[in-house]
């Protein structure tokens, strides 16, 4: 699945996967999108790491509503990605934009998920 | 930064916000404190629309609610989160939830004769989620629906989901409840 | 296939998710199989699809930037929806 609404801002296949892959050693993400990025893949996978120094440096890049509304976010996303995930289920639509059943659906986004360049004339 | 980690709302602020019975609803039901809401207000909206599905997921529904209790506080102490580890829902204690029989949820439940095996389903789900999440397949599904109807295990599920994803934050605000 | 069923959504759009999921199928947005899934208990489909439109969709932070957090933690945990 696919944010409409990112697509229509501009965001691409590419820049998802320089933000997910490459954010650290990334050239072309700011400095706020790669401490967004962080505080993100800390949150997941050391949350341990998130200590006052690393809110502090956070602070450097974002207001308090800022952290607060990223902070919310990411837990959210971090519970229910995990549970929806153990449910192997599917989007409706395709990545073509066609309301398909979840067999069709898993043979076109295949078992894992990936970046949709691969799908050639996604939407 | 201020002695929290993340400075607090006001609470002449929340009142002005209009979201005062909410907070006053969290305090009652021992789902949340103030400082729930004096963290998330700094976001328009995001203290209202949490709190509801915060207290929904846990207070709602058709699951025994108690183990619904174990299962929060377990998940919290999973995310080493000391904020909602520490608060307790009022309901679940009127209903005879015991410190002891929460320890024995969070513990070896497995071989515990005092849970059922619904019960013991249950707390491997919520469990094994975050921590060995390739063991919540197909057949544990299937295991699963011997015990709580489809509506069920989603309710169980949304409270894990949400309530955890919330703790994980919360986790590293290191905040402890208001006595 | 799911390990919980998808409910028909001609059938949900008969309860309160009825707003959610028409505009889910004209936007093509968010994917309707949020509510399919979900809708087993439609009050409480509702209050999670609200929060969820309110961390995803409301606030400063750069929308691009947060669908890039959100598929970062859907494909660390193989959430194929």
């Amino acid at each position: 699945m696919r944010s409409a609404s990112a697509k229509q801002q501009g965001l691409t296949e590419d820049m998802i996967d320089e933000g997910i892959y490459n954010y650290q050693q990334s050239e072309v993400l700011t400095d706020q999108e790669k401490m967004a990025l962080k505080f993100s893949d800390l949150m997941d996978k050391t949350p341990n790491a998130i200590n006052e120094e690393f809110y502090e440096e956070l602070a450097e890049h974002f207001s308090i509503p800022e952290i607060v509304e990223l902070g919310a976010f990411i837990g959210f996303n971090i519970g229910f990605h995990r549970f929806f995930g153990t449910l192997q289920f599917y989007p409706m639509f395709s990545p073509e934009g066609e309301l398909v059943d979840q067999e069709k659906s898993k043979e076109a986004y295949g078992d894992k998920p990936v970046s949709h360049k691969s799908f050639g004339n996604a939407q | 930064m201020t002695n929290h980690i993340i400075e607090f709302c006001t609470l002449e602020s929340i009142k002005e916000s209009g979201m005062q019975s909410l907070l006053d609803r969290g305090v009652e039901s021992g789902v949340a404190d103030s400082q729930f809401f004096r963290i998330l207000a700094h976001s328009p909206g995001y203290a209202e629309s949490l709190f509801d599905a915060l207290y929904r997921s846990l207070m709602d529904g058709d699951v025994d609610h108690n183990l619904k209790e174990i299962i929060r506080i377990s998940l919290s102490r999973q995310a080493e989160d000391t904020y909602f580890s520490t608060l307790r829902s009022k309901k679940a204690q009127e209903n005879g939830l015991t410190e002891e029989r929460i320890n024995a949820g969070c513990g070896d439940f497995l071989s515990d004769n005092n849970f059922s095996e619904a019960e013991k389903w249950a707390l491997t789900y919520c469990h094994s989620m975050y921590t060995r999440p390739e063991t919540i397949n197909t057949d544990f599904y299937a295991e699963g629906k011997k015990y709580y109807s489809e509506a069920q295990i989603m309710e169980l599920g949304s409270l894990i989901a949400f309530h955890y994803g919330m703790q994980m934050f919360f986790s590293t605000l290191k905040l402890t409840p208001e006595l | 296939m799911p390990n919980i069923s998808l409910l028909d959504l001609d059938d949900l759009e008969k309860t309160q998710l009825k707003p959610f999921i028409k505009k889910a199928l004209r936007n093509r947005a968010p994917d309707p199989a949020f509510h399919a899934i979900m809708g087993h208990n439609p009050e409480l489909c509702k209050s999670m699809y609200i929060a969820w439109g309110t961390v995803f969709q409301t606030g400063n932070i750069d929308h691009k930037l947060k669908e890039i957090i959100r598929v970062q933690l859907s494909r660390s945990v193989n959430c194929n929806y």
